[in-house]
């Protein structure tokens, strides 16, 4: 192995020797830099001419209409000129028929046929709209997207200024047609989960592949998180501002290089690099408010009371032992009355507060001709809405562009971010989550304690008889912090080898640590029993989580055209990554007091240590190869061999091909005359792309610790499965794309179809015969397919000189369908609920019980003949009170016997998590100065599991309630929908059923930004820009949650579960920027 | 270059590709030393442990001296009345080949160490027969609970040989008993104790947490007794058994020579301290029953495992420290800290209490000692004595000197040697084989040397007992089960009705061996024996009915079908 790396790492440097030696005897020849073409984007163009026949025309502006002046004109490899005063030019055709390549810098450049002896009007776009003509940046070659014969899709940043409080990944939705964006909770730097035309795998992860600046940027999180409900997000290190270019390919065409990485597509982001020698300097204050969110319904304390009396009476607890709980004593010269009976609290109101926000953002460019760089710093701070929580974040990145000989070039990235995270827990969790305690607390306790005459102290009350924390107290005196850092540095070289051949290698090394503490405070809190009988007061933890990996991409390109007609251009390159992450916790409980928080204070005794450690290894060797005719016909062959350490024995290497053509059919004599057609061409694709996600040692057979009391031994951990290998996703694709009236109009439109063979599924006691002593093990035995279409349409509204209205719709449907499991079908548990997996549907639907109304009477319940099965297997008739469900099957057996059970087997598809519909919709509107864009987002037809309500309308405890709770079933005859209060809910009239799903359906003013540009005339500042901007102003939905969106994790059977995480919440941001 | 590349990718990184977990300990480093081979021993035994809960379940509750309380599930009430299907949790036989396969890959490696001189031959030989041992007697309740078992003793290498193992023949419980025997019988160290007592480092005999580990593991002679008592070679049985009664007659520690596994009146502390005690011997009065966890009959499962009387009755028990793992029969049989899924049936508790104590108390006190009623409920207690401690944690207790005693006695019994079995079920060997004068109370009191040798009985190997008192004979403090327990001796008849001590002697391991997970493979292999079910049926049915179960008579009628002894079985 040593030798494998040596080898592979001095391999570069080899080259590099050789081609250094070899530029000192080379020389270039003099048309070297005319060579642009169609494809590729080159931005310095000489006026060369070659013989041939003439066209000419005029060049426009889109925004002012005037001619353009100084425009590149020219003929890919051929010939070149540039544009007049008056926009006009002249240039000649290799051909009768050409393509024209029209460019300007802070333009998209345009291609355009051209015909000899025909007039050309050519109309050009700033870089800021939403072009066809739009330059993707991939690694391996710049490519327009109108000459792309692969499924991409670009988002232009333009700098990130009309956004605030965004992590890349939120910054993405609402602008990636066929993205499904879901942002994970309102927890500042949380980001989202992507999914990139749905999801193609089970188990394995189901996040698009990130390529920064060309190097692999893993944005998993390692082990998980000491705080429930939060998630580490390596993309919250990458600043917006620091943003040039994004690139989504999802097809196979555009992703098959990267073999069994790109299964669930690719995200290529670039940052930026200068693009001009100036100096220039950027500097930006923003701040804003977040708004507390709208509160849950509660019961108050009076109705909280008759409900508790019931609960307790269902208890077996007499009216009088009632009377004497110590809330219900109504003599105030009880010790504890005053305890009781202060004026309620709106915990809501004590765990939820308004915030600040501010930011700050630093960036100077420049540069000569051998050296250019941008270098930028930033500082947010950005708060919840859960008092106390925050995420401060440092961003520093300085990339470099070298020219260090007219063959050799080189650029340096190299970025080091910090953020310190004052989090909460969230989510599941009833001890020590503050949403989840400011929601079931009983509002008749106070935040503080009070004593028998009534005086408060100002010393916060500990947990309640009832049982449940004090959220204010976890607030004050609870930590959940977590500091992280990420350093991302790539240096990359390119050497010309001659006009035509280009070896590049580019090397990236991530480091990445997250360190996490955690202090659950004795007072306020209620205690945890552990294992060993011990009773957990205060808890302790403490985790690091480690990544490092390093990178290497070596390639050899050639671009070249033969007979003027064919275009040929191929890459070859192999990549070696070697990934490791390390993890270690320590656990430990009852400190002195709560004011010794760090570990070493614990009880040494019962301190819990663990942690792992995992290493994998991937080499790649990748072919591109582009091939056009006369640029109306394109066709692309690409493929990957991938060997991970992670496959096994049986299957080390993956190939993974793929094929894409397109047919540029405006380019074709035959639309030659129609007027105002700029692009259509026909894309379609088909390929292999894998995913390699399925466990580092999977295939690997070992033991592991096996404790007889004190001693420790080993024990068979696995068997080993050799054979596992990657999953395997077919992709097909078929698209057009268009743009008619003077790119007025712009339209995408992709049908796709994903076929995953080898799906990682878990072979269970089920199918593994008992007499292996084996429950359960990892195997490719699972296959689905996913189909849909993404769509695009964007366009000038309204084109006046001074006002201007662009819009723009993409959306995404899709439909998941599992193929075949081992067993046919399983059930996986998630809150209380669960989802199923089964042949023949989505791989992720609800499945319980569905339900119809509540039985008004015993006589009613009686006379529906239905045996309720309970938890222990007994058989009891329903009563009075009682949720309706629905018999749906009964097994030969009950009919045999002839009765009717409400059994695990009545459970049936109750909801779907998948949106039938998602995407956004975006306007700009500029006038003048001023500038106004709008970004509306939206998801329909998914359904959503609302776990909290499901808390809060059981019924079943002294949790508080929601008011429908007031209106539960109190007595025979009663006729109403809800039902009836019993302590530990025996009849499990709570179960998961249809009662707790929800359409997730929103539609939302997701952010509104507006801008000014101030007239500045003081020579050295270049610019002076006020913002305002407002995020999550609008949100249309029935969801009765606080929010509909969030995204509790990134696996499938996450998805549209709502266990109170921090909701997404309303903020107004003002920023000024200014430019010297 | 893109070739070079692809070669060197194929070529040079064949072990870039192939990484070791780092905190796990992959195959190729394992079983290098013999202390790889202690840790799997370790390991193993470890997992073993998990099986103490399903071995009482299955040998008590579908017998008929536990029942279940209106806590337990379903799955286990179908225990209970024998209706347990497919997909009942405590049927699965999967944790019991889990510790087969631990075993079968330990066996395969210790081969290949002991080819590879990475462990010496003796060594090897103790290692390999110990665990060999072990999947025998795991292999025995197989067969005991599901009868047709598939008898693997390969360990599959990767899932792909999971498939393979489908196709295993399930054998007969008769050949199943065959090939163990086979087996076992050849193990290459064949000593009483697995481990000899020793200083060396590598050594399995050490004591860890205040826990001495010669005793946790399996005692071969005695599943090789057992073996042969299942499969009805009487002789052979009394052989094996007798090699481990007799195993410390030659101590010269006399404490030891004349307690351990006697079964014997001693009251010394430190040694043997296990009858059923009356605080000053006030035998005749309830009140003064010694019920301390660490002194009397009680002290057989209260004592630590370190303690020397602790040893002189257990051959093989594992503690359990509850830092590591809880005893689960503290969930299954506490009210107070446990689930109380379990608790003596009826007519367990109406067995103590039919007998009568020779003192004349109308009970047996075992009973009072087994369990207790705590909140009005009965509350087996032997499972859990000194587990509420959370130093103690209490133990699985596998098998005892009492339990030798009775199926050695059933072996004699059936070898013809009716006598020594009477005498080692009543009132010792002394009491029943002295011939000669006795003083004013009836006591021994030979006046010579012939009558001093009626002491020692009359057969030959592995039924010769030296109980003389005045040499004295290792064996002259035996005083037989039933003495031990305060109870009066059958009539000497039975002394020749073989099938009548038979009964008599599967009905005093309901006494004294109840709740231990013992009593449905005595049912079972008396039912077998002679082949008749009424045996087994009569005796669920009958703690079916106090239970006032509707179904007992159904139960039964399934009983009398031989078949219906085993659970379901599905590959």
């Amino acid at each position: 192995m040593q030798n494998f790396i040596k080898f592979r790492k001095s391999l570069p440097l080899l080259l590099f020797t050789v081609a250094l030696s070899y530029n000192v005897s080379g020389q270039e020849s003099a048309d070297s830099k005319a060579s642009s073409d169609t494809a590729t984007i080159v931005n310095t163009v000489k006026e060369v001419s070659h013989k041939g026949p003439k066209v000419s025309g005029v060049v426009i502006d889109a925004n002012s209409k005037k001619p353009m002046v100084g425009a590149n004109v020219g003929v890919a490899g051929f010939s070149a000129t540039i544009t007049d005063e008056k926009g006009k030019f002249t240039v000649s055709l290799p051909q009768s028929k050409a393509t024209l390549s029209v460019s300007i810098e802070g333009y998209h450049q345009k291609l355009v046929p051209a015909s000899v002896g025909k007039q050309v009007s050519i109309v050009l776009y700033p870089l800021e709209y939403t072009s066809q003509y739009t330059t993707a940046d991939l690694p391996y070659q710049s490519v327009s997207k109108a000459r792309s014969v692969a499924a991409i899709e670009v988002i232009n940043t333009k700098g990130g200024w009309n956004a605030n409080s965004e992590t890349p990944d939120t910054y993405f939705q609402g602008q990636l047609a066929g993205a499904n964006v879901i942002r994970r909770s309102g927890t500042p730097g949380m980001g989202s989960n992507i999914f990139v035309r749905g999801f193609n795998s089970l188990y394995a992860g189901t996040k698009p592949l990130y390529v920064v600046d060309g190097v692999v940027y893993d944005v998993n999180s390692y082990g998980s998180s000491l705080h429930t409900g939060h998630v580490n997000n390596p993309l919250q290190f990458i600043d917006v501002h620091d943003i040039a270019s994004v690139t989504v390919a999802k097809d196979a065409a555009s992703t098959a290089v990267f073999g069994t990485r790109a299964a669930n597509g690719v995200v290529f982001i670039n940052t930026n690099h200068a693009r001009s020698l100036e100096t220039k300097i950027d500097f930006a204050v923003f701040s804003g408010i977040n708004q507390a969110v709208k509160n849950l319904p509660l019961m108050n304390a009076y109705d909280y009371r008759v409900y508790l009396a019931d609960i307790l009476r269902t208890q077996g607890l007499s009216n009088s032992t009632i009377e004497n709980q110590p809330y219900m004593i109504e003599d105030s010269n009880n010790p504890n009355y005053y305890t009781y009976h202060k004026p309620a609290t709106n915990w809501q109101n004590e765990v939820f507060a308004p915030s600040l926000d501010q930011s700050y953002s630093l960036r100077v460019s420049g540069g000569d001709n051998v050296a250019k760089y941008v270098l930028s710093a930033g500082l947010t701070d950005d708060r919840g809405v859960i008092d106390n929580t925050k995420n401060t974040r440092y961003n520093t990145r300085f990339n470099g562009d070298l020219n260090l000989t007219k063959r050799l070039s080189g650029n340096v990235n190299l970025s080091f971010s910090y953020s310190e995270q004052a989090l909460r827990d969230q989510g599941v969790n009833f001890k020590s989550s503050p949403i989840t305690l400011a929601l079931v607390k009983s509002p008749f306790l106070s935040k503080y304690a009070i004593d028998a005459l009534g005086n408060v102290s100002p010393n916060f009350a500990d947990y309640d008889t009832l049982q449940v924390s004090n959220p204010v107290a976890i607030l004050d005196k609870g930590i959940n912090q977590t500091k992280a850092l990420r350093f991302f540095g790539s240096i990359s070289f390119d050497y010309k080898l001659s006009k035509s051949v280009k070896i590049s290698n580019v090397t990236g090394v991530s480091y990445d640590k997250a360190q996490e503490t955690l202090f659950i405070p004795d007072k306020g809190v209620v205690n945890d029993t552990l294992s060993t009988t011990l009773v957990a007061k205060s808890i302790h933890g403490t985790q690091s989580i480690r990544y490092y990996s390093l990178y290497d991409d070596l390639n050899l390109s050639w671009n070249k055209v033969y007979d003027r007609v064919h275009r040929l251009s191929a890459t070859i390159g192999s990549r070696v990554h070697t990934n490791q992450t390390e993890q270690d916790y320590a656990y430990g409980i009852n400190s002195a007091t709560d004011n010794l928080i760090s570990i070493n204070n614990s009880n040494p005794v019962a301190r819990d240590l663990g942690g792992n450690i995992g290493e994998w290894n991937v080499v790649s060797g990748y072919f591109s190869g582009n091939y056009s005719y006369a640029d109306k016909y394109l066709l692309n062959l690409s493929a990957s061999v991938d060997g991970s350490s992670r496959f096994g024995k049986n299957n080390k290497y993956a190939v993974m091909p793929a094929i894409g053509a397109a047919w540029v059919i405006s380019s074709e004599d035959f639309l030659a005359n129609v007027e105002k057609l700029d692009l259509l061409k026909l894309r379609i694709s088909y390929g292999w792309v894998g995913n390699d996600e399925i466990g580092n040692y999977t295939s690997n057979r070992y033991y592991t610790s096996q404790n007889l009391f004190g001693v420790q031994g080993l024990k068979i951990a696995n068997l080993g499965n050799a054979n596992i290998k990657w999953e395997t996703v077919r992709k097909a694709n078929a698209g057009v794309d268009l743009s008619i009236l003077d790119e007025r109009l712009n339209l995408s439109v992709d049908y796709w179809n994903h076929r995953t063979s080898n799906l990682l599924t878990y072979a269970t006691t089920a199918t593994i015969t008992p007499v292996s002593g084996i429950s359960s093990f990892i195997e490719n035995a699972g296959s689905m397919e996913s189909q849909g279409f993404d769509f695009n349409l964007n366009g000038r509204v309204v084109s006046k000189k001074s006002f201007k209205w662009d819009a723009g719709l993409n959306l995404g449907v899709y439909k998941n369908k599992v193929k075949s499991l081992p067993n046919g079908a399983f059930i996986t548990p998630v809150a209380s609920g669960y989802f199923i997996t089964r042949e023949g549907s989505a791989a992720n639907l609800f499945y319980g019980y569905k339900t119809n109304g509540v039985y008004a009477s015993d006589a009613e319940a009686a006379a529906s003949g239905l045996l309720n099965k309970l938890a222990d297997g007994s058989l009891v008739p329903f009563r009075g009170g009682d949720v309706k469900f629905v018999n749906s099957f009964d097994s030969e057996q009950d009919v045999a016997n002839s009765v009717k059970i409400i059994d695990e087997n009545d459970m049936q598809v109750i909801g779907d998590p998948n949106p039938d519909i998602s995407g956004g919709l975006s306007n700009t509107f500029t006038y003048k100065r001023w500038s106004l864009n709008a970004l509306l987002t939206f998801s329909s037809g998914n359904d959503v599991y609302n776990y909290t309500r499901s808390v809060l309308e059981s019924g079943s405890n002294y949790y508080n309630q929601s008011p429908v709770l007031n209106n539960r079933w109190k007595g025979d005859g009663q006729s109403v929908n809800t039902p009836r209060a019993e302590y530990g809910d025996p009849s499990g009239n709570a179960r998961f059923s249809d009662r707790w799903i929800e359409k997730g359906s929103y539609l939302r003013l997701r952010t509104v930004g507006i801008s000014y540009d101030v007239p500045t005339k003081m020579g050295s500042v270049k610019y002076i820009r006020l913002y305002g901007t407002a995020n999550n102003l609008l949100t249309a939905t029935n969801y009765l949650g606080y929010d509909p969106e969030f995204s509790a994790s990134s696996s499938i059977y996450g998805q549209g579960v709502d266990v109170a995480l921090e909701p997404q919440f309303r903020s107004f941001q003002l920023g000024i920027r200014v430019g010297l | 270059m893109f070739i070079t590349v692809l070669a060197s990718s194929s070529l040079s990184c064949s072990k870039f590709l192939e990484l070791e977990p780092e905190d796990k300990l992959d195959i190729s480093k394992n079983y290098k030393s013999v202390d790889d081979a202690n840790a799997t021993v370790i390991g193993i035994y470890g997992k073993f442990l998990n099986l103490a809960k399903s071995h009482v379940l299955l040998n008590e509750l579908r017998a008929d001296l536990v029942d279940i309380t209106p806590n337990s599930d379903q799955y286990l009430a179908q225990l209970s009345t024998h209706s347990a299907t497919l997909g009942n949790p405590y049927i699965d036989p999967r944790p019991y080949y889990e510790v087969i396969l631990n075993c079968n890959d330990a066996l395969a490696n210790f081969d290949k160490m002991v080819q590879d001189h990475r462990m010496s031959v003796d060594d090897y030989n103790m290692r390999y027969s110990d665990i060999g041992a072990l999947r025998s007697w795991i292999y025995l309740q197989l067969g005991i609970q599901y009868g047709e078992v598939p008898y693997i003793t390969e360990a599959p290498q990767s899932v792909n040989d999971l498939q393979n193992l489908k196709s295993y023949p399930k054998i007969t419980f008769d050949e199943l008993l065959e090939k163990l025997i086979d087996f076992t019988s050849k193990l290459p160290y064949m000593e009483v104790a697995a481990y000899p007592a020793s200083t060396t480092a590598t050594s399995l005999v050490i004591s860890v947490d205040a826990n001495n580990t010669q005793r946790l593991f399996i005692n071969k002679y005695l599943l090789l007794g057992d073996l042969y008592l299942w499969k009805e070679k009487y002789e052979e049985a009394a052989t094996a058994y007798k090699k481990v009664l007799s195993s410390e007659d030659g101590n010269s520690n006399i404490s030891v020579r004349y307690n351990y596994y006697k079964v014997g009146w001693s009251e010394e502390a430190n040694y043997a301290n296990h009858i059923v005690k009356y605080v000053d011997n006030k035998n005749q009065q309830e009140s003064a029953l010694i019920t301390s966890v660490d002194n009397g009959w009680r002290s057989i499962f209260g004592l630590p495992t370190t303690a020397g009387a602790w040893n002189s009755e257990w051959f093989w028990g594992i503690a359990y420290n509850p830092t590591y793992t809880k005893n689960p029969f503290l969930e299954l049989c506490s009210n107070q800290f446990g689930k109380y899924l379990i608790k003596p049936s009826q007519a367990a508790i109406d067995n103590w209490n039919s007998q009568v104590q020779s003192s004349g108390i109308p009970y047996d006190a075992r009973g009072r000692l087994s369990y207790s009623t705590s909140t009005g409920q009965p509350v087996i207690t032997k499972l859990t004595d000194n587990s509420e401690l959370l130093v103690g944690g209490g133990k699985w207790g596998i098998y005892r000197a009492a339990s030798v005693h009775l199926h050695y006695a059933e072996a004699a019994n059936r070898d013809g040697k009716g006598k020594l079995a009477y005498a080692l079920l009543n009132t010792g060997i002394s009491g029943v084989f002295y011939q000669g004068t006795r003083d004013a109370n009836g006591g021994i009191a030979p006046v010579s040397t012939a009558e001093q040798n009626t002491m020692i009985t009359p057969y030959e190997e592995p039924y010769k007992f030296d109980a003389r008192t005045g040499v004295p004979g290792p064996w002259y403090r035996n005083i037989g089960i039933r003495s031990r327990a305060k109870l009066p001796s059958w009539g000497v008849e039975y002394q020749t009705d073989q099938i009548g001590l038979e009964n008599k002697l599967i009905d005093e391991a309901a006494l004294e061996l109840a709740f231990e997970g013992q009593r449905w493979s005595d049912l079972l292999r008396i039912a077998r024996r002679r082949n008749d079910p009424s045996f087994l049926a009569d005796k669920i049915y009958q703690k079916l009915v106090k239970a006032g179960n509707p179904n007992a008579s159904a139960v039964r009628e399934k009983l009398m079908d031989p078949k219906k002894w085993y659970l379901p079985f599905e590959m």
